[in-house]
C-alpha cells in the first residue's frame, strides 16, 4: 500500500475549498477538539524561523499518531531573491519529515509548475501538492448546484443566476447565504428568485441593476417605483448611491470598450469582470450612448456633493436624481 | 424609577419583532431544522430590532423548552435570567467603547472556556463598525475558527465600513426600516398596556417622524406622554414635536402654486408663531412635495402617504410641472438644513418661497422659455427638465416658410442660442453636416450616423432646437433629420413657390446678413 503524503503544497486563490480541505486534515486527527488542538501548529510563513518550523515538524504528536503542522505564505517567502539557501534547507528537509507528522504549506495565490515545491510534491511519494482555482461561469452554477444539494435543497436557476451576479465567487459567502436561504425554505421547496431578493445583499444589487435599466429606458414611473421599494426595503440611500455610481462607472467602462469594437467576450477579461455580469452589463450598456452616460456621471458627483454638504437630504437627492435621469 | 417604553416592553419573543419577519423567521427555522450559525452579522437603520433580535436569540438557543418552535419560552431559567441581565454567557461588548485590538485579544483569550450555564456562550458586538483594523483582523480569526460553544452575533448600523472578510465569515441579516402602518399598530399596543388613549391621527404623525425607526417611535410616544397625562391628542403631539397639521403645508404649497407670496409668508408667520420649528417645517414641506413628485412620475400616491392628503397631492401635482417640482423640493431641502441655526431661523423658508414664486411668475410670463433658463442658478447644475409637449406652441402649426440660405444665414445665432441651452446638442450639430434643405416649415438636417439623426429627433432634443431656431428666424420652424448621402429634396423647387425663389431671397439674406452681422454698407442696388 502507498504511503500517505507527509507534506502538502496547497496553492491557488480558492481559500474557502484550501480551508475545507484543511479541515477534514484537521479530523482525522481525531474528534475530540482538545486533542486536535493540542496536535495542531500553525504557523505565519512571512515570519517564522526555519529552525522554529523543523523542531515543530521533529516534535512527537500528545496522545496521538499524528501531528499537523500548517505554515502560511512560507513557500511566497522563501522564493523572494536572496532566500535560496533557506529554501534550499526546507526543500531538503521535506522528504525526512517524520512519519508522524503532516506538514500543510498554504499558499494565497496560484504557483508555477515549475516552482521548486510543487515539482517536489508532485514528483515525491511522500508529497502532495494541490491547486485551488476558484470556480467560474459554469464552473460557479454548479458549485452552488451542488453546495445547495448536499444539505438536501434544490435552487432554481433564477436564483442562481441573481447569486452569481450579486455575489460572484466569493464563497465564503456564497455558503453563508445558502445556509440563510435553507433555513428560510425550511427545506420544503426550492430556493426562488424572490428569496433572494427578499434575504440577501445581492437582492439590491439585482434592484439596482433594474433601476439602472428603467433610467436608461427613461421609464420614469418604473424607475421612482423601484427606487421606493429599495428605500422601504431599509437600504441606506447613501449605499444605493454608492452601487448607482458604480453601476454607471462600469456602464461608461463597457460601452467605451464596445464604441472600441471590442468583442463581449473581449471586455470581461479587460475590466477583470466575471463573465455573467459581463453580458448583463453589455446587454445594459446598449441602451445608452457614451455621452448619456458621462452626463450622468456628472449628475452623480453633482448628487454626491448636495449630499456630502448637507445641502440636500440623502433619500431625497437620490429621488430627485432618477427622476431628472428619466427625463434628461 | 419610570422605565423608558422601548425598554420597558421590549419584545420577548421572535413573533413580537415588528417589521423583520424574514429574519425572524429564518432564526426560528434554523433553531428548529438545527442549522444555527456560528455568526451572524445584523445590519440595517438605528431602532430596528438588531439588539433586541441578538438577545432573542441568545435566549433561544439557550432555552430549556423542549419544543424548539416554542423557543425561547421566558419561563425557564435560562430566559429569565436573560430577561433580568444576570446570564452569565451572555456577553454584550459596545465596540463603540472597546475598539482596540486588545479588547478583541481578551475576547479570544476567554472565549475557550465552556459555557457557565446555558449550552452557548453568545458574545453581541454592538456598533461594530467602530473596530479598527487590528481589531478586525484579530475578530478574523476568530470567526474562522470559532469553539463549538461560541456564536457571535455583530451588530451595525454602517455594514460598509466592515471588512468583506467578516462579511463573508457571517451570515447576514438586513434589518429594514418599519413600515408606518406597522408603527402605528406597535404603538397602539404600547397605548394598550399603558391604559391610554390617542387620536390616531397622533400616533400617525409620531410614526411618520420616525423615519422608520421604531425605537425612535417609542421615544417619541414617551416624550408626548410625558409631556402631559390623559388621552395623547394630535395637538398635543404637535406641540411636543414643533409639526404643524397637514394643512399647514397645503396652505404654503397653494401659496406657492398661486404665486401668492403674502399667504405664504403669512403662513410660515402663524405656524412659527404658534411654536413649530422651523426646520420640522421645511422637512414636513419637503416630504409633501416628495409625494407630489411620486404621484407625478410614478402616477401612485405613495403607501406612506396619509389618505387625508391623496386629493391635496392630487390636485397640486396638475399644477407644476416636475422641473418647477423639483427645483422647489430643492430649495427647501436646502432652507430645511439652513435653518438649524441663525437668528431668523424662518428666514430661509420664507425666502425658499419667495424664489419659488418668483420663478412661477417669470414662467408664466414667458411661456416659450425653457425652465432651465428661467431658473436661478440653472446653469450649476440644477435640474434641466425636459420641455413638455404641452407646455409649448406646435412649431408647424405656427410656422411661415424660410430658405436653406437663411437658416445658412444664421447658423452661428443658432448654434450660439443651443448651446445656451444645452451644449450637448450644440456640439452634436457642429459634428453634423448643417442643413440639407427646406420641407415646408420643416428645416432637414444632415446627419452621418443614425445613433445621431435618433438623438436629435427624440423629444428633449427637438425642442431644443426647434426653440432656437424659432428665436433666430422669427418664425416657428420644425425638424428632421436625414442622412447626407440619402437625402432628396421631397418638393423640387419651384419659381412660383417661396422655397423656390431661393435666388432672390439669398440676395437680400446676405444683404442683410451683410449689414447685420458684418457692419457693411449698400452703396449700390441692382435689379
Amino acid at each position: 500500500m502507498a504511503e500517505a503524503p507527509r507534506f502538502y503544497v496547497f496553492h491557488g486563490e480558492n481559500a474557502f475549498a484550501q480551508g475545507k480541505t484543511l479541515g477534514d486534515l484537521k479530523r482525522r486527527l481525531g474528534d475530540d477538539p482538545a486533542m486536535v488542538s493540542l496536535n495542531t501548529m500553525a504557523f505565519d510563513g512571512r515570519t517564522v524561523s526555519l529552525a522554529e518550523l523543523e523542531h515543530a515538524c521533529c516534535t512527537l504528536p500528545f496522545l496521538s499518531n499524528r501531528r499537523l503542522v500548517v505554515v502560511r505564505g512560507l513557500i511566497e517567502r522563501l522564493n523572494e531573491p536572496g532566500n535560496r539557501q533557506d529554501r534550499d534547507r526546507i526543500l531538503a528537509f521535506l522528504p525526512q519529515l517524520p512519519a508522524s507528522t503532516r506538514l500543510i504549506l498554504q499558499e494565497p495565490h496560484a504557483l508555477p509548475d515549475g516552482n521548486p515545491f510543487v515539482r517536489l510534491a508532485a514528483s515525491s511519494p511522500l508529497g502532495l501538492a494541490r491547486k485551488f482555482d476558484l470556480p467560474d461561469g459554469r464552473a460557479l452554477v454548479q458549485w452552488i448546484r451542488l453546495q445547495v444539494a448536499s444539505q438536501g435543497g434544490c435552487i432554481e436557476p433564477d436564483a442562481i443566476a441573481l447569486l452569481v451576479l450579486g455575489i460572484g465567487n466569493d464563497l465564503y459567502l456564497l455558503e453563508n447565504e445558502i445556509d440563510k436561504l435553507l433555513s428560510y425554505t425550511r427545506l420544503t421547496r426550492p430556493i426562488r428568485a424572490a428569496d433572494i431578493r427578499l434575504l440577501t445583499a445581492s437582492g439590491v444589487q439585482a434592484g439596482v441593476f433594474d433601476l439602472v435599466d428603467a433610467v436608461g429606458q427613461r421609464l420614469e414611473s418604473k424607475a421612482t417605483t423601484l427606487l421606493r421599494s429599495l428605500l422601504e426595503a431599509g437600504e441606506e440611500p447613501l449605499r444605493l448611491s454608492g452601487m448607482i455610481t458604480r453601476q454607471f462607472r462600469l456602464l461608461i467602462q463597457v460601452r467605451e470598450r464596445l464604441d472600441m469594437r471590442f468583442l463581449p467576450d473581449e471586455i470581461g477579461p479587460d475590466l477583470g469582470l466575471k463573465p455573467y455580469p459581463t453580458g448583463k452589463l453589455v446587454q445594459q450598456a446598449s441602451s445608452f450612448t457614451l455621452k448619456r452616460l458621462e452626463d450622468i456621471y456628472r449628475r452623480l458627483l453633482d448628487n454626491d456633493l448636495a449630499i456630502k454638504t448637507g445641502n440636500t437630504q440623502p433619500i431625497v437627492a437620490l429621488e430627485l436624481l432618477v427622476v431628472e435621469l428619466c427625463s434628461r | 424609577m419610570t422605565q423608558v417604553l422601548y425598554r420597558k416592553w421590549r419584545p420577548t419573543t421572535f413573533d413580537q419583532v415588528v417589521g423583520q419577519e424574514h429574519v425572524t423567521e429564518t432564526l426560528l427555522s434554523a433553531l428548529v431544522l438545527g442549522r444555527v450559525a456560528h455568526a451572524y452579522l445584523f445590519a440595517g437603520p438605528r431602532g430596528t430590532g438588531k439588539t433586541t433580535t441578538a438577545r432573542l436569540l441568545a435566549k433561544a438557543v439557550n432555552c430549556l423548552e423542549e419544543e424548539l418552535a416554542g423557543r425561547p419560552c421566558n419561563r425557564c431559567r435560562i430566559c429569565r435570567a436573560i430577561n433580568e441581565g444576570r446570564f452569565l454567557d451572555l456577553i454584550e461588548i459596545d465596540a463603540a467603547s472597546n475598539t482596540g485590538v486588545d479588547d478583541v485579544r481578551d475576547l479570544r483569550e476567554k472565549i475557550g472556556f465552556s459555557p457557565n450555564e446555558g449550552r452557548y456562550k453568545v458574545y453581541i458586538v454592538d456598533e461594530v463598525h467602530m473596530l479598527s483594523t487590528a481589531a478586525f483582523n484579530a475578530l478574523l480569526k476568530t470567526l474562522e475558527e470559532p469553539p463549538r460553544h461560541a456564536i457571535f452575533v455583530l451588530a451595525t448600523t454602517e455594514v460598509n465600513k466592515i471588512p468583506a472578510t467578516v462579511i463573508s465569515r457571517c451570515q447576514r441579516f438586513d434589518f429594514r426600516r418599519i413600515p408606518v402602518v406597522r408603527m402605528i399598530s406597535r404603538l397602539e399596543e404600547l397605548l394598550a398596556h399603558e391604559g391610554v388613549e390617542a387620536e390616531p391621527a397622533a400616533l400617525d404623525l409620531i410614526a411618520r417622524q420616525a423615519t422608520g425607526a421604531l425605537r425612535d417611535a417609542e421615544s417619541l410616544l414617551d416624550q408626548v406622554l410625558s409631556s402631559q397625562a390623559g388621552r395623547v391628542t394630535l395637538q398635543q403631539t404637535q406641540a411636543v414635536l414643533g409639526t404643524v397639521g397637514a394643512e399647514t403645508i397645503c396652505e404654503l404649497v397653494d401659496a406657492w402654486l398661486n404665486a401668492d407670496v403674502a399667504a405664504g409668508l403669512l403662513t410660515l408667520q402663524k405656524a412659527v408663531n404658534s411654536g413649530s420649528d422651523p426646520q420640522q417645517l421645511g422637512r414636513q414641506t419637503v416630504d409633501y412635495l416628495r409625494g407630489v413628485l411620486y404621484l407625478k412620475t410614478g402616477g401612485q400616491v405613495p403607501s406612506d402617504v396619509p389618505e387625508a392628503l391623496e386629493s391635496d397631492l392630487g390636485r397640486h401635482a396638475e399644477l407644476i410641472g416636475v422641473g418647477e417640482l423639483i427645483r422647489g423640493i430643492r430649495r427647501f431641502g436646502a432652507a430645511a438644513a439652513e435653518s438649524r441655526g441663525g437668528w431668523q431661523p424662518q428666514l430661509p423658508l420664507e425666502l425658499a418661497l419667495v424664489e419659488s414664486v418668483s420663478e412661477r411668475l417669470a414662467e408664466s410670463a414667458e411661456p416659450a422659455k425653457t425652465p432651465e433658463a428661467a431658473a436661478p442658478g440653472g446653469s450649476t447644475g440644477e435640474a434641466r427638465p425636459k420641455p413638455m409637449p404641452s407646455e409649448r406652441p406646435s412649431a408647424v402649426q405656427q410656422a411661415r416658410p424660410v430658405t436653406v440660405a437663411q437658416v445658412e444665414s444664421q447658423w452661428g445665432a443658432f448654434l450660439a442660442a443651443v448651446k445656451q441651452r444645452d451644449f450637448r446638442i450644440e456640439a452634436m450639430l457642429r459634428s453634423g453636416q448643417g442643413v440639407l434643405g427646406i420641407e415646408g416649415a420643416t428645416v432637414v438636417l444632415g446627419f452621418k450616423y443614425a445613433l445621431h439623426r435618433e438623438k436629435m429627433e427624440s423629444d428633449e432634443w427637438r425642442c431644443v432646437i426647434e426653440d432656437s431656431l424659432a428665436d433666430v428666424l422669427g418664425t416657428a420652424v420644425g425638424i428632421r433629420c436625414a442622412e447626407p448621402e440619402a437625402y432628396r429634396p421631397v418638393q423640387p423647387a419651384r419659381p412660383d413657390e417661396p422655397a423656390g425663389d431661393a435666388g432672390a431671397l439669398d440676395v437680400e439674406e446676405i444683404k442683410r446678413f451683410a449689414v447685420e452681422e458684418l457692419n457693411a454698407q449698400v452703396t449700390e442696388t441692382g435689379a
